[in-house]
């Protein structure tokens, strides 16, 4: 390309690269905040084990399972939205990221029910009934309410960027030339069957979590629900997170988090197991 | 290290916040939390947050050094590659300050071995910065005279942190005034001195301006007596048992508090001189593109540097701190 078309071409200076490194930098620090959540629940969980075993049991699996799933769809009309926009499909996009936010809304809707439950049975932070509880579940409850509700908020304000974002499209501001507000990404146009394969993998893991923890393997358990969840992860990170088309600079980014988490947990827990 | 560790505390200070509005008991050990554990994930954070502050000061240091002695940084490779490792082992660290918290001992042996480690580099560099000064060609310049005095200072500030970092001396010393001494001389007397040099240093690129150079070496020597006398002196009141964040004290701790007092209208005295000296030369004498003689890229351009600094991107072939041509000009 001549210097002339490419002037025209791309009007203003636009650094995407820049752009996406700073996608990944907030992606990663998000990484850490919730670690820090995973951290407290892991130590106190070592500590109480049977008492969170038990209060997890009294969690509702077809609601968190169906929430599981909604979150998995959502990231999916996601990526198809990026897929539709890049192929220049403006209303299959405004479709896609509507269907997002409406998956977003479907789960508050659970979580309501869900969290509503409980405190109608006299569960939350503070209250009468759980002072009579032991401390893993007082502690159980107290994470439960403060992980799922930052959650919650972040899908929250998830829908208000969505829709930020369905405006922008609507109005043309972002178009499949210029999708940078949108999400950075390469040109790579990843298809959208490739979405739905990996869509439908993630749901046949969830469903193998789901009934493997029915079944008792003491504390391979453990083991085989933190392999299904990487993998799981991995394969966002991957193909709904196009980590799979980026450039390295970001796997290095990746990798340096994951060191970070591993340190943390494991100097942590080099305290909590000879206490 | 920033982005790494600062989302920490972000979740802590949220935790302790639902913790006090809607109790959720995580550190609260009547509920069964444990306060240790929100030490760790303060620390966690609050640890690598001091090598934050003590690695683009070190950078300073180096720019600084090797520009007033006219030689190349001793062991460039090596100086780099500390910067790394002490990132990379400060993050490991955090435990060192919670040796009397209640921490397991396996855990505050693995801490305090691991504290020992970031010596290492940091002495790599104490040494190499020494190393470059040999034979240089040493102008004492105001920024030079702030790079050594950190030098100095940061090297007590290193050292004490060894016995800090030992378990059996961190049982004396413990929340004793002995930590506020070392924590200063790493962090003011090390992390402000390397600060104010690099202010000096930078001051003429950033306004375009030159300032008076005898006020701020004036400032100087009243800062580093200052310091001193502010700081030295709880070294040894605090390993004789003098507890920090106490108000009054025990008669025998008299004269190094008194002492310490003095000191710090000395320190401030100088402070107050090295600000009032640098915002008046805010009209001093316009300053060239390159006053100290630097040979990194910023001192290329027009002092303060234009909008779009460099019109072509710069080719560089040379080591940053070739000092070769402007020896050779001078001869």
């Amino acid at each position: 390309m001549s210097q002339a078309t490419h002037a025209a071409a791309v009007p203003a200076h636009r650094d995407y690269t820049g752009a996406k490194l700073g996608m990944w930098l907030f992606l990663f620090t998000e990484l850490v905040l919730f670690s820090g959540l995973f951290l407290t629940f892991t130590v106190y969980r070592s500590m109480h084990l049977s008492e969170f075993a038990h209060a997890a049991e009294a969690l509702n699996v077809v609601l968190g399972t169906t929430n599981t799933i909604i979150l998995l769809i959502s990231s999916l009309t996601m990526v198809l939205a990026v897929t539709a926009l890049q192929k220049g499909k403006k209303n299959s996009a405004l479709l896609f990221l509507g269907a997002t936010v409406a998956c977003a809304l479907g789960f508050m809707t659970i979580k309501y029910f869900e969290w509503s439950a409980k405190i109608g049975h006299g569960i939350y932070p503070n209250s009468p009934h759980l002072d009579t509880l032991p401390r893993g579940d007082v502690l159980f409850y107290g994470l439960y309410y403060t992980m799922t509700g930052l959650h919650a908020f972040h899908v929250l304000i998830g829908v208000l960027v969505l829709l930020g974002i369905m405006a922008m499209v609507a109005r043309d501001k972002i178009t499949s030339h210029d999708f940078m507000q949108h999400q950075p990404d390469s040109h790579h146009i990843v298809p959208y069957a490739t979405h739905v394969k990996v869509l439908l993998s993630l749901l046949v893991l969830t469903v193998l979590t789901v009934s493997l923890a029915q079944v008792h393997l003491g504390a391979w358990n453990e083991v085989v629900a933190f392999a299904i969840a990487t993998s799981k992860a991995s394969l966002v990170l991957a193909f709904f997170m196009h980590l799979k088309y980026e450039e390295g600079l970001f796997r290095v980014m990746l990798s340096l988090a994951v060191v970070t988490l591993i340190i943390i947990f494991s100097l942590t827990f080099g305290d909590y197991i000879y206490r | 290290m920033q982005i790494l560790a600062t989302p920490v505390l972000a979740v802590t200070l949220m935790l302790v916040m639902l913790e006090r509005t809607l109790g959720i008991g995580v550190f609260d050990p009547t509920k069964g939390g444990d306060p240790v554990l929100y030490q760790h994930m303060f620390w966690i954070y609050s640890h690598p947050a001091v090598y934050i502050m003590i690695l683009p000061a070190f950078g300073a240091v180096s720019d600084i050094i090797a520009t007033f002695a006219r030689r190349t940084i001793f062991g460039y490779k090596l100086m780099a590659l500390s910067t790394l490792s002490i990132a990379l082992v400060g993050y490991l660290v955090w435990g060192h300050h919670m040796f009397t918290a209640g921490m397991s001992t396996e855990s505050r042996f693995i801490f305090s071995l691991l504290t020992f480690l970031v010596a290492i580099p940091t002495a790599i560099k104490v040494f190499n910065w020494v190393a470059t000064l040999y034979k240089g060609s040493i102008e004492l310049e105001v920024p030079m005279l702030f790079a050594l005095a950190f030098i100095f200072q940061f090297s007590i500030g290193g050292l004490t942190g060894l016995l800090n970092g030992a378990l059996a001396t961190n049982i004396q010393i413990q929340d004793t005034s002995f930590v506020v001494a070392h924590f200063h001389y790493v962090m003011f007397g090390g992390t402000g001195f390397a600060l104010f040099g690099a202010i000096h240093y930078w001051y003429p690129k950033m306004f375009g301006r030159l300032y008076n150079p005898r006020p701020s070496k004036i400032a100087w020597v009243l800062m580093v007596i200052g310091f001193n006398t502010l700081y030295f002196p709880l070294f040894i009141i605090g390993w004789q048992g003098m507890p920090r964040r106490y108000y009054d004290y025990l008669p025998q701790f008299t004269w190094g508090n008194q002492l310490s007092t003095i000191g710090s209208w000395i320190l401030i005295t100088g402070l107050v001189m090295m600000f009032v000296n640098l915002w008046r030369a805010r009209k001093g004498p316009l300053a060239s593109s390159n006053p100290w003689g630097g040979t990194t890229l910023e001192w290329t351009v027009p002092s303060p540097p234009p909008v779009e600094n460099f019109e072509t991107i710069p080719i560089v072939d040379r080591n940053p701190y070739d000092h070769s041509l402007t020896l050779a000009n001078r001869r």
